[in-house]
């Protein structure tokens, strides 16, 4: 994810031009209703304040009335004049990458603007009671002579209009939420109609706190909801509990396509590379037995290779059992330099894609497995898929036998382990044997239920995954219908009986061992991401993104979710560890 | 068109004389029948019946946006209504058009009265919305009328009554509705010269001044207005002639109408409304066009030979219609009774202002003598008026149209085979889905349209038995 803050976009006025425009036709729109118009999200802060001020100026003529039916306005809204002399202040004091399961950011923003100037004209009418008979049934209403209409020319002026604001921001894979709190707006009304002056005002600072409250979030809800799941009208059903008690209208998108264009053309690019090199339209993986073709990023079709290498009992013994015969320290450094390249290695058969986790058949009978390592792996992968899976009777199992401090201290020991004998690396010596095995050693696995489980959360989230995926990319839909294929392809070769019998691509112990060194990756970048963050010179703007939830999912080291889209530098475009692109640095005014 | 249960109330007002024409209310009533004239928007049909002597209902099927319609009864205990109330084959057109208001000076009120009472229902769907209205006469001067409207889904029930007062000098009226608990007092004062002048063409003008009060509580809702009418005849053809003037106050709204009886089948209204505020002005022009077949003569004056002791026995006449005389009777007609002389007892009971309300109550009631010593010069204005309700008109034309809205309003009302056919069209050069009011910069894109299209159209057909 990334955003930019495009600063040129404030500092002509042309800005204020295309604002008024907006903001006229939002107001003009035939159900007026009070959250007509929405916040513009790329054209930041400014665009938000402003309307949600003329949104509320437009309400007081029609609580006036007091008639729900009844509207006062005899002609469309004017907007005069919208100005934004100074480039609104957007100050991030908080930022926090959640490893929480559903959301992705969290952060805390500082918004402030000062000096703007709005100013509409419109037509009211002055007689209400002309209002008020003609919308009365005519059978009961007394017929009242000379009772004409009379409209009023009205302009309502908003000056040094000063907004601070401390707000809440959560980017979600769906939406982006904004709750506005500490709300400090002020402005100064001038109404042509004197006598309206002081009541306008009043009733408009009163509504303010809802509009902050509640309007302004839920338009910005339901806009980026739009936005992230491009092409597809969701119809927010909080909008049903919207503000507007008299008319339950969903509030209005002022933003349209070309909207989109003022998206940071770099980023755009960027994303648009990232999409185009997973783009193919080979049914089989490309690179047939590597996981990415990009460092660092897991493609959806990989995934799955991606999957066996994490530490089961099944990886962990066969690996451990070759460790000591083929440890081979050159071919060893060798295979670490092709990894993510290598498509040379033959890959030995293999009869499913499920990850084993059973011991194999020859640790079980040397008796040389480790009960602390396999309660390690047990808990990892118990962690990883744990998200939504209810704890089982293995886990108080496990519990009551050791305290969980066990747990950390199985972590290292492991670690070690695999680290060392990560080099076995000749295919045709992994033991088909223990396939054969394998039935056999699930009536005497310790750990049975641990298969089951992983596999159960496996298969959740490649369902979930695929079927969100292509809907994540609102900026880019020419390449999606390409990706929207891939996982549906996955799953029903994941699903289709045939594909247990086909003989299918086993990674080579080699790749295998680089789950281990991968490791250290995501610590890494978990480290980067955390310090910058805290001296509070980022600014966060949501952008559609891209859904890497279950690639992030796995590159975690403790197996939570952990949402980005690739490790991507800003400065000279190489693969590494810097900054993710969501958390740009940008020059802050002072 | 008036509705048939419109009809019948107005029927059961005059029989139990009550005078609609003198209240607040009306006091604009011709130049709104003449200008704003109210035209169908749809097909609807409507088929009445009396089915006993006290109760009436309608069928009524219209086609307004979707196919619906209402069901309306109506119970009276005034015994004489079934007696008055015609049916559309019989029924003068005049008593079933809004149109100019004949205004006659020197009311009497029935001699003997009893209270009276009607009931009214309306049901409609596919909307099961309930009209009700109860209106009962509580003293000869006096009466009480209900209104209320009650929806079966329950969101709006609306309960307006009235308190109205009707005497000589003129009517007071209070009004409260429950519907943003509005709050009106009106009245209407008159200042006409009373019987004392009746002998002097001056005695043929009534001047009345009114005025209105309104506060809607709930939200406090003011609204006041003020009106003078003056009504009175040409003195030389005796045409009579309508000037209203009413004033808005509080918003600056003055308007001014004149309105003006040519010939019997010809109207003309001009009215002219100003905003002293907002210094905006509209002109609004209106006329009626009423025709007489030469078959409706004939057949007239068959019937009128045949049965003019039925005519005489059941008088219909009203005052609203200049009514001195009974009302099925031709231009033809009446021409041998306006040349008689005037010692001649029928010409006084056919001239005489306001004797239907004394023949109602009692036909064979003997005149007095004074009455044989009116002037002469008397008769010019009588005979015009007479000339007016004695003819047997067919059908009337109406078109009106004003200057600010720039439209053409256009109305035919008539009679065919038994039928009461209104068919009516509203035309404008506003296009229609063009915003309220202009706004000023659509209207600079959009170029006003230089032909004037249909902004409605209806036909209306009634028929009663």
């Amino acid at each position: 994810m990334s955003f930019i803050f495009n600063r040129e976009t404030f500092e002509d006025n042309s800005f204020n031009e295309v604002l008024r425009e907006k903001l006229m036709r939002a107001l003009n729109l035939h159900d007026r209703t009070v959250g007509s118009s929405s916040g513009a999200m790329t054209t930041g802060t400014g665009a938000v304040e402003c309307s949600g001020a003329a949104a509320a100026g437009q309400r007081p003529p029609r609580s006036k009335g007091g008639f729900s039916k009844v509207d006062i306005l005899k002609s469309g809204i004017i907007v005069k004049k919208v100005e934004f002399p100074t480039i609104p202040k957007l100050e991030i004091l908080d930022l926090d990458v959640s490893i929480q399961s559903k959301s992705l950011i969290k952060g805390i923003c500082k918004v402030s603007c000062r000096d703007a100037m709005v100013q509409i004209t419109t037509e009211i009418e002055s007689n209400l009671l002309l209002l008020h008979v003609n919308s009365s049934p005519k059978f009961t209403t007394p017929k009242l002579i000379s009772n004409d209409s009379f409209t009023v020319p009205i302009t309502m002026t908003f000056d040094k209009l000063h907004l601070e604001a401390i707000t809440n921001i959560f980017v979600k894979n769906t939406g982006v939420g904004i709750s506005f709190n500490d709300v400090n707006l002020d402005f100064r009304l001038q109404c042509s109609i004197k006598l309206l002056q002081s009541s306008i005002e009043k009733r408009l600072k009163a509504s303010m706190e809802e509009v902050f409250k509640d309007v302004l979030p839920s338009v910005i809800f339901n806009m980026s909801q739009r936005w992230f799941t491009h092409g597809e009208t969701v119809v927010p059903t909080v909008d049903k509990s919207m503000v507007s008690s008299d008319t339950p209208v969903q509030p209005r998108m002022i933003l349209d396509e070309s909207d989109l264009s003022d998206l940071s053309p770099a980023n755009m690019l960027r994303l648009s590379t990232l999409v185009s090199s997973r783009q193919t339209l080979c049914l089989n993986p490309t690179a047939v037995d590597t996981i990415s073709t990009i460092p660092g990023c897991l493609e959806r079709q990989n995934l799955h290779r991606f999957n066996l290498r994490f530490p089961s009992l099944y990886n962990y013994y066969s690996n451990k059992e070759q460790q000591g015969a083929h440890n081979n320290e050159k071919n060893r450094v060798e295979h670490l330099k092709l990894w993510g390249r290598s498509s040379s290695n033959p890959i030995p058969t293999r009869a499913s894609f499920k990850v084993e986790n059973t011991l194999p058949k020859e640790v079980l009978d040397s008796n040389s497995y480790d009960v602390r390592v396999i309660t390690a792996i047990q808990t990892k992968m118990y962690e990883r898929a744990s998200n939504d899976v209810v704890l089982r009777r293995r886990k108080i199992k496990m519990r009551s036998r050791k305290p969980s401090k066990a747990n950390k201290d199985a972590v290292s020991p492991a670690q070690n382990d695999s680290g060392t004998s990560s080099c076995s690396n000749v295919a045709s010596e992994l033991p088909h044997a223990s396939l054969q095995a394998n039935p056999q050693s699930d009536e005497i696995d310790p750990a049975p239920e641990g298969g089951p489980n992983a596999e159960d959360a496996y298969k959740e989230e490649l369902e979930d995954s695929g079927l969100r995926a292509p809907q994540d990319f609102p900026a880019l839909e020419n390449v999606t219908p390409v990706l929207a294929q891939l996982p549906n392809q996955q799953r029903s070769r994941l699903g289709s009986p045939l594909s247990a019998g086909r003989p299918t691509p086993l990674l080579s112990p080699l790749d295998d061992s680089h789950w281990l060194l991968q490791k250290r990756d995501p610590q890494d970048l978990r480290t980067t991401l955390y310090s910058p963050i805290r001296n509070g010179r980022f600014y966060v703007m949501p952008q559609p993104q891209l859904d890497t939830k279950e690639a992030s999912a796995f590159l975690l080291e403790n197996g939570k979710r952990f949402g980005f889209v690739g490790l991507l530098n800003n400065h000279n475009l190489k693969w590494g560890n810097d900054p993710p692109p969501p958390y740009r640095e940008v020059s802050i005014t002072q | 068109m008036i509705e048939y249960m419109e009809y019948v109330l107005r029927q059961f007002e005059r029989t139990t004389s009550w005078d609609r024409d003198y209240s607040y209310e009306n006091i604009t009533a011709t130049s709104d029948n003449l200008l704003q004239f109210e035209i169908p928007d749809s097909l609807n049909l409507q088929i009445s019946n009396q089915s006993t002597p006290n109760t009436f209902n309608t069928f009524e099927l219209s086609n307004r946006s979707i196919i619906n319609g209402s069901l309306s009864y109506l119970y009276t205990d005034c015994g004489q209504l079934d007696k008055i109330v015609q049916n559309s084959l019989k029924v003068p057109l005049q008593q079933r058009v809004d149109t100019y208001q004949c205004l006659r000076p020197g009311r009497t009120l029935g001699t003997s009265f009893r209270s009276q009472m009607l009931l009214y229902g309306r049901m409609y769907w596919p909307g099961s919305i309930l009209e009700a209205m109860y209106c009962k006469r509580l003293t000869p001067q006096s009466q009480l009328v209900l209104k209320s409207l009650l929806s079966a889904a329950g969101e709006s029930s609306i309960l307006t009554l009235y308190w109205q007062r009707n005497a000589p000098w003129g009517s007071q009226d209070i009004v409260f509705s429950t519907n943003e608990l509005l709050l009106g007092y009106r009245f209407l004062h008159n200042l006409s010269p009373g019987r004392s002048h009746e002998g002097s063409p001056h005695g043929q003008s009534t001047l009345s001044l009114g005025a209105e009060f309104w506060l809607g509580i709930s939200n406090l809702l003011p609204g006041c207005s003020t009106a003078l009418r003056y009504c009175t005849h040409a003195t030389n053809t005796g045409k009579p002639i309508t000037l209203t003037l009413s004033l808005n106050p509080l918003f600056g709204h003055i308007s001014s109408s004149y309105s003006v009886k040519f010939s019997p089948g010809t109207t003309f209204c001009s009215k002219y409304d100003f905003n002293v505020y907002s210094i905006e002005s509209n002109l609004s022009f209106g006329c009626e066009f009423w025709k007489s077949s030469a078959a409706a003569h004939k057949q007239a004056t068959n019937e009128e030979e045949t049965s003019i002791e039925v005519a005489t026995e059941t008088p219909v006449s009203d005052p609203r219609y200049c009514g001195a005389v009974p009302g099925a009777r031709s231009f033809d007609q009446i021409r041998p009774f306006a040349e008689l002389p005037s010692d001649n007892q029928l010409y006084h009971q056919l001239m005489m202002p306001n004797s239907s309300n004394a023949l109602i109550d009692n036909v064979n009631l003997p005149f007095p003598s004074p009455l044989l010593r009116y002037p002469p010069e008397k008769s010019v204005t009588d005979k015009f008026a007479a000339m007016i309700d004695a003819t047997q008109f067919t059908s009337v034309l109406k078109m009106s149209s004003s200057l600010r809205d720039k439209n053409l309003r256009l109305l035919w009302e008539g009679k065919y085979k038994g039928f009461l056919v209104s068919a009516g069209a509203e035309l404008t050069t506003i296009p229609l889905e063009a915003p309220k009011t202009i706004n000023e910069i659509t209207a600079q894109q959009v170029p006003r349209p230089l032909w004037l299209r249909p902004a409605k159209f209806g036909i209306q057909i009634q028929y009663s038995t």
